[in-house]
């Protein structure tokens, strides 16, 4: 059996704003599927990514309705992952900065995502095999 | 007015956007009336490039059923009035600042040696070129929509 492995990802852009931003969920997604332990501290823009008040829409240039076109919503990838992890016998702790919830007013988030401090991250980093920061640029 | 949208950052969060933001705003721009002339430059010429496929992502359970095609979304630009143009990679910079700073001019690097400067890509793979409504720097479009520009106002991508 393969080793569960614990792993730490910092992330920092805002949703729809980088490609970055999908690279690391699917990162996560392996790890997820692993049935690793992962945690993440959402720092900055980040916050946004499990934000619950988020809505698809249409989109007149694809032609395509609200339901046709399906529009990717982060914060239905986050809990995507959440239910992959348990699923696969790991967990993912999601921990979004509290004074960045703060500053942007995203303090609706999906279940699953906890509020925390830079400390939090610190400790999880401390508690990894490894840590992985995705900073913005 | 005239207006050249000039778009090099490319792939930017084209994943969760499910389309390039400037290239769609392009499209919300001309459908209000917007004279509209769109420049691919830098890695943004790949968006000309047929046979992309960005099908497939998946997080858990949940499924992209809408994937960026963005080749189509510039083929599906109105191309009577609204042409995609590629630099040529030997003098795309050259040519670029070019029309923007001197939009009266019609001569240019690029115009001067087009046979030597064929439009490429950077990532150079698959069926490049011609999407229907593109055209180089070189061409005489190009030349055409630059001396027509009245003005400098130009959009440009979000930056690196």
């Amino acid at each position: 059996m393969a080793e569960k492995k614990t792993l730490t990802f910092a992330l920092m852009d805002a949703p729809y704003e980088s490609g970055r931003t999908t690279t690391a969920l699917r990162l996560i997604d392996i790890a997820a599927r692993r049935g690793y332990a992962v945690n993440v501290f959402a720092y900055e823009g980040a916050v946004l990514l499990p934000f619950s008040r988020q809505q698809p829409h249409p989109n007149a240039v694809h032609g395509r309705d609200v339901a046709e076109e399906n529009h990717l919503l982060t914060k239905e990838v986050v809990a995507a992952l959440i239910v992959e992890a348990a699923r696969n016998g790991g967990k993912l702790d999601w921990v979004n900065c509290g004074l960045c919830v703060d500053e942007r007013g995203a303090g609706e988030a999906i279940d699953g995502v906890r509020r925390g401090a830079p400390a939090d991250f610190w400790k999880m980093a401390e508690a990894s095999d490894n840590t992985l920061v995705i900073g913005t640029r | 007015m005239k207006v050249l949208n000039i778009i090099e950052s490319a792939y930017r969060a084209t994943t969760e956007e499910q389309d390039d933001t400037i290239v769609w705003l392009s499209h919300t721009l001309k459908a209000a009336g917007a004279d509209l002339g769109v420049l691919l430059r830098g890695n943004a010429v790949n968006y000309a490039v047929r046979g992309q496929d960005a099908a497939g992502l998946a997080f858990g359970a949940w499924r992209q059923t809408q994937p960026p095609r963005l080749a189509n979304d510039i083929a599906a630009l109105p191309t009577k009035v609204f042409r995609s143009m590629c630099c040529p990679k030997t003098s795309r910079n050259a040519a670029s600042k070019q029309a923007i700073s001197s939009p009266g001019s019609s001569a240019s690097r690029a115009t001067a040696s087009p046979a030597s400067s064929p439009p490429t890509t950077r990532f150079g793979t698959g069926n490049p070129l011609p999407l229907a409504g593109t055209a180089s720097p070189a061409s005489a479009d190009f030349r055409a929509y630059r001396s027509a520009l009245t003005s400098s106002t130009v959009f440009c991508g979000s930056g690196r």
